[in-house]
């Protein structure tokens, strides 16, 4: 088979996917198979949070199921929440908790008249072994009829220590609104916004940077009609800024503006915009006079749909960004002269999806992009433009599901002074085509193909004389990857799998090409489950490793790099109250070049280095009672490390290493209204080391390290 | 929908006809000097990489030199910095670079083969004053060793471009090498070398070019 023959197997599914955005066809339900292979830690309740559902929604909303989880887990909602909020509000799944706390601070998102008093305290204690964080939050929120006050505050005192030398960094931030709603659709009050960082960092020395705002607020939103809805809110006041890099005291403004058009399911229309900047007198600290400055940044966003719930749907985004900085110059010469940092930027992306169900659908996005990075400095301005074209799409066909991805992107970056001596043009362009294949076997059988060829091409172009511009490239890598799942019955399971790449670096020019390379590695692993008996479930995973490095012009550099791991698990739940986990892992790594043989001139592989590592772990948790849970989980660690010098196989290294780490793990409710979370602990840790001179052993002193570890939090709600 | 579908795969036909070569790598020049013997696989066989990097004075050798400290960029490593002796910093009249990284440090491998173009350059590392600090299962170093930047003209006849000490940490990155993230220049008394120039004040130099 040739490499055109290769390339259109794996259009197949972009092909079919087409196809199937044409042909009528009935509703399914996902293939299931499509997640046999799926990593089921990520199912695991946390924080009282279920994620069922979670790899369906994840695929649904084209985001990778750990993604999702850590949102979920970040703003405390299940998956399911998470999208039906993302889904009223209108908005991307990722921006959900961004919305909501921005919201909190606008008093027209108040639905009820109803008096309302709350308050949250929150103080958390952080240790570790060189540094701790001590964090005090208070969210107050008062409303009285038509008027209201809000203040959120954090203080966080932040400590490091080095050596003898200890650092703290202290921030405090308040953050204070006011202000009479009058009506449901407009307000008026005044914020405050007070902001302190004191560190005595040795490195940088001592540092007090202070900055005070003080505005007047407006907020207002409008719905001329049934299908539009405007919002407009202003900002204006005096700033007041000292510290380690620039003072700077003046006015200070802001107005920002959104506006949504929806019209049924199938069109909607939304525009923001935010226009912010400053006139003030400023100077470097400690300088005899001020200069008069203006900065200023402005952001504008779109984003358009059209039927985007239906078989073909569009969906455009665009995002312009402009803004300038001036600061006085610290060069004396320019002594009363300001400089200016300029940066711009636009951005889009243009999806059109054509979906039959989610197992037939297919994607043609686009994105572009353009930045100009101002510098206030003669060096380092950079003009960056990038554009991406693709497409994904998955058919399914008698119990097959084909998935493919297509991309080609290109990025120019224009640096004309890295130096004062110039600079360079970097331009990138990323080709990207993978595909992946499942299938339900038999009803105990799953078998999973991926594949996926890339090439990525930089190229550069020297700016008048700058002698060292990076060296003109291409990298380029192909592999395969087959994997299949043997689901005996619910307490054995096992599977195997194989992965083959090819990686290749080319160096353009002669004076580099001596570095071409050309890597070639195979992987192979097995792992089983087996569930014992009631309660005693013990996992294996073994894989194999090796890969080939070859350097296309230089003989006898060749290298080898095998690796055999083993890791056994056995997770046993004594009693609903007592778990214990029990690891072992191994891992023994040799290494080494080619030799070519005296007598016949064959090459022959002559191991140099083998590195061999033991570990035992035990996690035991205990827990008296819900919310509170004892834990111990002792390591022992063995690395051992062996090298060879002239042709003599010699011990290198040896470390011995015990690590036991005891504690508690609490999530306690305190009086009526508060809530103790977090865990606490002690590790120990001691190590033994020998380094081996001509064979013989140097053993160091034993070290040791014993600490308190812990994370705290507690809060309290009025 | 039907001319949609058409169209993509008129899409998928072009990127089909397009892949013969549309993935394969472009063909390189075949090498013009021979390869440099280069072995980043412990501290000090990066440091005599770095000396094989500046004896070769060119595109080659500056790679050899510079691929020895860290990248601004990896993820792996910290970036690469140098600090200046206080005394060299005190002594300069212009202007001193508040972060001398691994950008800079390519001018000065410019500027330190461009003073005697001619001669034949040498990186000579020796021991330090201190125990070496290496860590090898934790890919982390800290070493001293002494510097000394000498050239041979065509008579046999050196000079010592630059002397001194380097208070070095290494970290081992993505790839295995042990790459320099900071050096800390100290000055060199050696009472027979009459001009004891740092690396740190020919750094200074090369930037003010």
């Amino acid at each position: 088979m040739n490499r055109c023959q290769r390339l259109a197997l794996l259009l197949v599914p972009i092909v079919l996917g087409a196809i199937s955005a044409a042909l009528p066809g009935r509703a399914q339900t996902p293939s299931s198979s499509r997640f046999a292979f799926a990593d089921t830690t990520l199912l695991r309740d946390t924080l009282g949070i279920s994620f069922t559902d979670l790899f369906e929604l994840a695929d649904s909303l084209r985001l990778t199921p750990d993604t999702l989880r850590a949102l979920s887990v970040r703003y405390r909602f299940p998956p399911v929440r998470m999208v039906h909020l993302a889904d009223s509000l209108g908005i991307p799944v990722d921006s959900v908790g961004v919305v909501l706390e921005r919201e909190r601070f606008n008093p027209l998102a108040r639905t009820g008249d109803e008096n309302v008093t709350a308050m949250l305290y929150t103080t958390n204690y952080n240790v570790q072994q060189t540094q701790s964080s001590w964090g005090n939050n208070l969210d107050f929120n008062l409303e009285r009829g038509p008027l209201f006050l809000r203040n959120l505050t954090l203080i966080s005192i932040d400590r490091y220590s080095s050596g003898a030398i200890d650092t703290r960094r202290k921030t405090r931030n308040a953050n204070t609104e006011a202000g009479w709603r009058l009506n449901q659709d407009m307000s008026l009050g005044a914020r405050a916004i007070v902001e302190v960082f004191d560190s005595d960092d040795p490195s940088s020395g001592v540092i007090t940077d202070k900055s005070n705002d003080f505005q007047f607020s407006g907020r207002s939103r409008q719905a001329p009609t049934r299908n539009l809805s405007t919002e407009l809110n202003m900002f204006a006041g005096i700033l007041d800024q000292t510290g380690s890099q620039v003072e700077k005291f003046g006015m200070t403004g802001e107005a920002n503006a959104r506006m949504l058009y929806r019209r049924g399911a199938w069109f909607s229309n939304e525009l923001r915009g935010t226009f912010s900047g400053n006139a003030a007198r400023t100077r470097l600290p400690g300088a005899p006079e001020h200069q008069r400055t203006h900065d200023y940044n402005q952001l504008a966003t779109a984003n358009l749909q059209l039927y985007p719930n239906s078989p073909v749907g569009l969906i455009a985004n665009a995002k312009y960004r402009d803004g300038r900085v001036e600061t006085p110059s610290a060069v004396p010469q320019d002594s009363g002269r300001t400089r200016l940092a300029l940066s711009s930027g636009l951005d889009g992306s243009l999806d059109i999806r054509m979906r039959r169900t989610a197992d037939r659908y297919l994607n043609l996005t686009s994105n572009f992009g353009t930045t100009d990075a101002g510098s206030a400095s003669y060096t380092g301005q950079t003009e960056r433009f990038n554009r991406v074209l693709g497409t994904d799409g998955r058919y399914d066909l008698l119990g097959w599901v084909l998935e493919g991805r297509f991309s080609n992107g290109f990025n120019r970056t224009e640096s004309p002074r890295v130096t004062v001596d110039g600079g360079y043009i970097e331009e990138v362009e990323n080709r990207n085509l993978d595909g992946k294949l499942n299938r339900r076997l038999t009803p105990k059988l799953n078998l999973q193909l991926n594949g996926g060829i890339s090439l990525a091409l930089y190229r550069y172009t020297v700016v008048d004389s700058y002698p060292s511009p990076p060296v003109s490239r291409d990298n380029y890598r192909q592999s395969y990857r087959v994997d299949v799942l043997y689901n005996y019955s619910t307490r054995f399971n096992t599977g195997a799998g194989l992965e083959v790449a090819r990686t290749q670096l080319v160096n353009i020019a002669a004076t580099s090409t001596s570095a071409n390379n050309i890597t070639r590695t195979y992987r192979a692993d097995w792992r089983w489950t087996y569930r014992l008996t009631t309660g005693l479930t013990a996992t294996q995973r073994n894989t194999l490793s090796a890969n080939y490095l070859a350097y296309t012009f230089r003989e006898g550099q060749d290298r080898l790099n095998l690796e055999y791991g083993n890791v056994t698990t056995l997770n046993a739940v004594l009693s609903p109250r007592l778990v214990l986990n029990l690891t072992h892992s191994s891992s023994l790594a040799p290494s080494g070049s080619y030799l070519q043989d005296d007598v016949d001139g064959e090459w022959f592989f002559s191991p140099s280095d083998r590195s061999q590592v033991f570990e035992l772990r035990s996690d035991l948790s205990y827990t008296p009672t819900p919310g509170f849970s004892l834990t111990l989980a002792p390591l022992y660690r063995s690395v051992e490390r062996e090298g060879t010098v002239n042709g003599v196989t010699a011990p290198q290294r040896q470390d011995r290493t015990l690590t036991v780490d005891g504690g508690a793990v609490v999530s306690l409710p305190v009086a009526q209204r508060g809530r103790l979370e977090g865990n606490f602990g002690r590790r120990f840790q001691g190590q033994r080391t020998a380094t081996y001179t001509a064979g013989v052993a140097e053993i160091a002193p034993v070290t040791e390290q014993d600490f308190w570890r812990g994370a705290l939090t507690f809060s309290w709600q009025l | 929908m039907a001319a949609l579908t058409l169209r993509v795969a008129f899409l998928a036909g072009l990127v089909a006809a397009a892949g013969c070569n549309y993935f394969r790598p472009t063909e390189p020049e075949t090498p013009t000097n021979p390869p440099l013997r280069t072995n980043y696989g412990h501290p000090d066989s990066s440091l005599q990489s770095m000396n094989v990097g500046l004896a070769d004075k060119s595109t080659q050798g500056s790679g050899a030199y510079i691929t020895a400290l860290a990248e601004s960029i990896s993820t792996s490593t910290p970036a690469f910095h140098q600090l200046f002796w206080p005394e060299d910093v005190v002594t300069w009249s212009g202007l001193v670079p508040g972060d001398w990284n691994a950008s800079f440090e390519q001018r000065l491998y410019s500027y330190l083969i461009g003073l005697r173009p001619l001669d034949t350059y040498k990186l000579i590392w020796s021991d330090g004053r201190t125990t070496d600090n290496i860590d090898f299962i934790g890919g982390f170093a800290q070493i001293e060793r002494r510097y000394r930047v000498v050239t041979y003209n065509s008579d046999g006849d050196s000079t010592i471009l630059a002397l001194g000490f380097a208070d070095l940490t290494f970290y081992q990155d993505a790839l295995d090498r042990w790459v320099i993230t900071l050096w800390v220049d100290k000055s060199d008394d050696d009472p027979d070398v009459p001009d004891r120039l740092t690396l740190g004040k020919r750094r200074l130099q090369a930037q003010s070019e």
